[in-house]
C-alpha cells in the first residue's frame, strides 16, 4: 500500500505547479504605500484574512490533499466504529459434554472478554420456516453485563441452532459493521475478514447417512450410515400418512460388520427417520425413475439399459439421428437457442458430402465447444415440445463413450433430490411440523416432501472457504465524498464572497 | 521633453486683458513703510529738501514755484506679488507621469510670467533640493524649462519638514505646491501660515491602474518596500475606502486654501482656467 506520505506528495505536485505559475505570473505595480501602508500593518487577524484571500484556493487545495491523501492511505478510516459479536448457530455449537461451544462462547462473552465497546450480538442461523440461512439479532450489549445464564436462556429460545452460512455474518460488513467477530467451534475455511475465536471441538460421537439408493435387484431401499464411535443401534421411523405420526420399526437389520458405515435395507417407500444420540434424519425415500420416449433402434436399446431410465409417452425424446437427410429434406442449422437438444455429430466421413463437426448442445454440456451444428429438418420436427435427445449410432462415430453423455444428460434432468442441504432456497416449500424432528426438517413441495437434513460440515471438518461467499467489508465512500464536496463548497463559496456572484454564474 | 501646452498663449492673453492693477494685489518687500523701498508708484512715501546727489528729474517744480526752494518727490517702489512654485521632485512622482506634471509646472508658470508675475521655483523632497528665483516677464521662460529638466526624481518626500523651512526661510504669501502629497504625516495644519496656498494634487487612483491578475506585488519607489495585495472585489473595496480617507485630508473649504486634484487622463488646461479665476477673484 503506498504510504501517505508519497500520496500527498504526489498530490501536492499539481499544486506546487500552480502555485509556482502563480508567482511567475503575479503582476509587479509601481504605486505609492502611503495609503495602503495600513494594509501591512494591521492586526495579525487582518493580515491573516488578507493573506487568506490570496491563498485561500491553495489553502483548500492543500486540505483537500491532505484529506484525499488520509483517506488513500488509509489512515483516515471514516468506517463506522460499530462492532458486531456473531455466534456460529450450527448443530455443532450445542454439541458436547459437559460444555458445548456455545457454553464456552457465552461464558466470553459474559466474562468481557472481547473489549471494553458495546457491541450488537447476532446468531449466524438457520430459519426453517424459510429454509435459509438468516442472521437472528439479539440487541446492543455492552461488555459483561448479560449473565451466562440469561444469554443462553435467550438463546434456547432461538430455533436457529441448526446450519449456519459464515458467509451470511461477514454480511455484516456491509451493514456497516467495522469489526466483527465470529465465535465458533469449527474456524477452517472462514474468511479471514471475520475476526473468528474458535471456542469448540469435535463432537465425539455420531452417526450420518450417507446415501439411501433403490436397487432394483433387490427391490428395496438400501441407506448407508456412517458411524463414528457410535455403537448405539439407529432407531429407524416411518411416518405413518394415516395416523400422522411416526411408527417405529423394530425388524430392521443393521449390518454393522467391522466398517464404519454399516447398511440398513427397507423394502418400502415412505418418509423414514432415523434417530439416535441425539441426531435425527430424515430420508423421503420413493423409487422413481425418469420417463423418456425413444424413436429408433439405438435409442431404444439406450433407453432399455439406462437406470433410472423408464418407457413413458410424456418423458425425453431420446431419437437416432438419421444420417442422411431424405430425398425431399434438407439440413437446419440448429444453434444454441435450442435448449432442449443435446446432438452429437460425428466427424466428417470421407464418403460423406456433409460438412458436420461434433458438437454438443446445449453448451453448459459441451465442455466449452462451439455450440452449433446442422442436422436433418425433418429430426428436428420430432417431439417439439418434449426434452429432446438426439443420438447417433455409436458404431458410425466410433465412440463406446457415447451413451455415457446421454446418461450424464438422463441425470442431470432427474428431479431433485428429496434430501437438501440448509440453505438451498426451494420454491413453494412450506414447512411441515408434524414431519420435522429434532434436527431435521421437512418440506411440503406440492405433492411431494423435501427433507433438509444436518450438513456433513456439522460433522466432518471441511474447508468452507470456497464454498461461502463472503463479502469482503466495503469501505464507506459517502462520508469522504461528502467532507470533500463540503470542502470544494466552501472554496466555491469564498470565491463567491470575493468576487460576487457574477464570477460563478458567468454573467 | 516639457512641452508648453499651446492654449497658455491663449489664456494669458485672455486674463492679461483684465485689470491686473485694480484685482491683482500689489505686493511689496514689507509691509512696514519706513522699510518699503522707494519706486515709481503713485503712492507717495516721502518729501524732502533737494540734496546734492539727487536726480535733478526728481525735483518738484510745482512745489518750488510755491515755494521757490528745491524739494524732491519720493514714491513707493511697485511690483507684481511673487508667486512661490514648490516642485515634488520625490521618487513617487514617475507614478503619475513626468511628462504631464513638469508640463503642467511648466505651462502655468508661462502663463504666470506672460501675466508679469514674478516667480521664485524650488524643487523638493525631504528637503529643498534646487532654486531657481526671480523669474521675471516671460522671456525668462527658458530659465524654467531649463529649471524643470534639471529635475531629478529621487529620495522621499517629506512636506512637513518642507513646508517649514519653506515658511521659514521666505515667508511666502502665495505658495503654490504641485505634489503628488504622498506623505501620511501631511495635515492642513502643515499649510497654515501662508496667504494663500494653491494644492495641486496630482494624483493617480489605485482604480486607474490596470490590474489584470489576482495578486498584485505594490513597489514603492520611495521606500523600496513592497507590498503584496490580493486584486478582487473585496480588497479594491477596501483600498478604494483608504484612497477616499486619505482624499478626504484635503478636502476643505478655507480661506485662502484651494485644493485641486488632478489626474492623468484630465485635461490641463481647464486647470489653468480654474486656478486663474481662484487668482484673479
Amino acid at each position: 500500500m503506498i504510504s501517505f506520505l508519497t500520496i500527498f506528495a504526489l498530490l501536492l505536485v499539481p499544486i506546487l505547479v500552480l502555485l509556482i505559475v502563480r508567482v511567475r505570473r503575479r503582476q509587479r505595480i509601481l504605486y505609492t504605500h502611503t495609503f495602503l501602508k495600513p494594509l501591512s500593518h494591521r492586526r495579525l487577524r487582518e493580515f491573516l484574512l488578507r493573506t487568506f484571500q490570496l491563498y485561500y484556493d491553495v489553502a483548500a487545495d492543500l486540505l483537500l490533499a491532505l484529506l484525499l491523501a488520509l483517506l488513500l492511505s488509509g489512515v483516515l478510516d471514516l468506517s463506522p466504529r460499530r462492532i458486531a459479536v456473531c455466534l456460529d448457530g450450527s448443530f455443532s455449537m450445542i454439541q458436547g459434554r459437559p460444555q458445548t461451544p456455545l457454553d464456552r462462547a457465552l461464558r466470553l462473552l459474559a466474562g468481557g472478554e472481547l473489549g471494553s465497546k458495546p457491541y450488537r450480538l447476532f446468531v449466524a442461523g438457520f430459519d426453517p420456516q424459510s429454509g435459509r440461512h438468516r442472521l437472528y439479532n439479539l440487541g446492543r450489549q455492552e461488555p459483561g453485563d448479560q449473565s451466562f445464564e440469561a444469554l443462553k436462556q435467550r438463546l434456547v429460545s432461538l430455533p436457529g441452532f441448526f446450519s449456519s452460512d459464515p458467509g451470511v455474518a461477514a454480511g455484516l460488513f456491509e451493514r456497516g459493521y467495522r469489526r466483527v467477530v465470529y465465535l465458533t467451534d469449527r474456524a477452517g475455511g472462514i474468511d479471514s475478514a471475520l475476526e473468528v475465536i474458535e471456542v469448540g471441538e469435535e463432537p465425539k460421537s455420531f452417526f450420518y447417512s450417507l446415501s439411501a439408493d433403490y436397487e432394483p435387484q433387490q427391490g428395496s431401499f438400501r441407506l448407508r450410515v456412517l458411524r463414528q464411535r457410535f455403537t448405539d443401534p439407529i432407531q429407524i421411523w416411518r411416518y405413518d400418512e394415516e395416523r400422522d405420526v411416526y411408527t417405529k420399526l423394530h425388524a430392521i437389520q443393521q449390518e454393522t460388520a467391522s466398517s464404519p458405515v454399516s447398511e440398513i435395507g427397507l423394502e418400502q417407500e415412505g418418509l423414514y427417520r432415523l434417530s439416535g444420540g441425539g441426531l435425527d434424519f430424515l430420508l423421503p425415500l420413493s423409487h422413481s425413475a425418469l420417463p423418456v420416449r425413444a424413436e429408433g433402434s439405438f435409442s431404444s436399446l439406450i433407453a432399455e439399459i439406462l437406470p433410472g431410465v423408464e418407457p413413458g409417452e410424456d418423458g425425453i425424446l431420446l431419437a437416432d439421428i438419421a444420417w442422411r437427410p431424405s430425398e425431399s429434406g434438407s439440413l437446419d442449422r440448429v444453434i444454441g437457442r435450442d435448449k432442449g437438444i443435446l446432438t452429437l455429430i460425428p466427424e466428417t466421413e470421407e464418403d460423406s458430402d456433409l460438412d458436420l463437426q461434433p458438437y454438443i448442445h446445449p453448451l453448459r454440456d459441451s465442455l466449452s465447444q462451439p455450440s452449433y451444428t446442422e442436422m436433418p429438418a425433418e429430426m428436428l420436427k420430432l417431439g417439439r415440445k418434449e426434452e429432446r435427445l438426439f443420438f447417433m449410432d455409436p458404431r458410425r462415430i466410433r465412440d463406446a463413450g457415447t451413451p455415457l453423455v446421454y446418461l450424464s444428460a438422463l441425470w442431470s434432468r432427474r428431479p431433485r433430490g428429496p434430501v437438501l442441504k440448509p440453505g438451498i432456497p426451494i420454491a413453494g416449500a412450506k414447512l411441515s411440523a408434524s414431519r420435522s424432528g429434532s434436527t431435521s426438517f421437512a418440506y411440503r413441495v406440492s405433492d411431494r416432501f423435501v427433507a433438509v437434513n444436518l450438513p456433513p460440515e456439522e460433522f466432518f471438518p471441511l474447508d468452507r472457504g470456497d464454498e461461502y461467499s463472503q463479502p469482503r467489508p466495503a469501505k464507506p465512500t459517502l462520508l469522504p465524498a461528502l467532507l470533500l464536496m463540503l470542502l470544494y463548497l466552501l472554496k466555491l463559496l469564498y470565491l463567491a464572497r470575493l468576487h460576487g456572484r457574477s464570477l460563478i454564474l458567468g454573467k | 521633453m516639457i512641452v508648453i501646452d499651446k492654449e497658455c498663449e491663449a489664456v494669458s492673453r485672455l486674463f492679461a486683458k483684465k485689470s491686473v492693477r485694480l484685482k491683482v494685489p500689489v505686493g511689496v518687500k514689507s509691509e512696514n513703510p519706513i522699510f518699503r523701498r522707494k519706486g515709481s508708484s503713485f503712492n507717495l512715501k516721502s518729501l524732502r529738501e533737494y540734496q546734492p546727489f539727487d536726480d535733478l528729474r526728481q525735483i518738484d517744480w510745482k512745489l518750488y514755484g510755491r515755494t521757490d526752494r528745491y524739494y524732491i518727490k519720493e514714491f513707493y517702489e511697485e511690483e507684481n506679488e511673487r508667486f512661490f512654485l514648490l516642485v515634488d521632485s520625490s521618487a513617487s512622482i514617475p507614478i503619475f507621469g513626468r511628462d504631464y506634471y513638469l508640463c503642467f509646472v511648466a505651462s502655468l508658470a508661462f502663463i504666470f510670467l506672460r501675466l508679469h508675475f514674478t516667480l521664485n521655483m524650488l524643487s523638493f523632497t525631504n528637503r529643498l533640493e534646487s532654486s531657481c528665483m526671480n523669474i521675471k516677464e516671460h522671456r525668462a521662460i527658458p530659465r524654467v524649462l531649463g529649471f524643470l529638466d534639471s529635475l531629478e526624481f529621487n529620495g522621499r518626500t517629506d512636506l512637513v519638514q518642507v513646508m517649514q523651512t519653506v515658511r521659514e526661510r521666505y515667508q511666502p504669501t502665495t505658495l503654490f505646491l504641485f505634489s503628488d502629497l504622498f506623505d501620511r504625516r501631511l495635515t492642513l495644519e502643515h499649510l497654515q501660515g501662508f496667504r494663500r496656498v494653491f494644492l495641486l494634487h496630482f494624483f493617480t487612483p489605485f482604480s486607474s491602474l490596470s490590474l489584470r491578475h489576482s495578486e498584485i506585488e505594490v513597489e514603492d519607489r520611495e521606500t523600496r518596500q513592497r507590498l503584496l495585495l490580493p486584486n478582487n472585489p473585496v480588497a479594491r473595496r477596501e483600498i478604494e475606502s483608504l484612497e477616499r480617507q486619505f482624499l478626504g485630508r484635503f478636502y476643505r473649504s478655507r480661506r485662502g486654501y484651494h485644493y485641486l486634484q488632478l489626474e492623468r487622463t484630465k485635461e490641463r488646461v481647464p486647470f489653468y482656467w480654474r486656478i486663474l479665476e481662484t487668482l484673479y477673484d
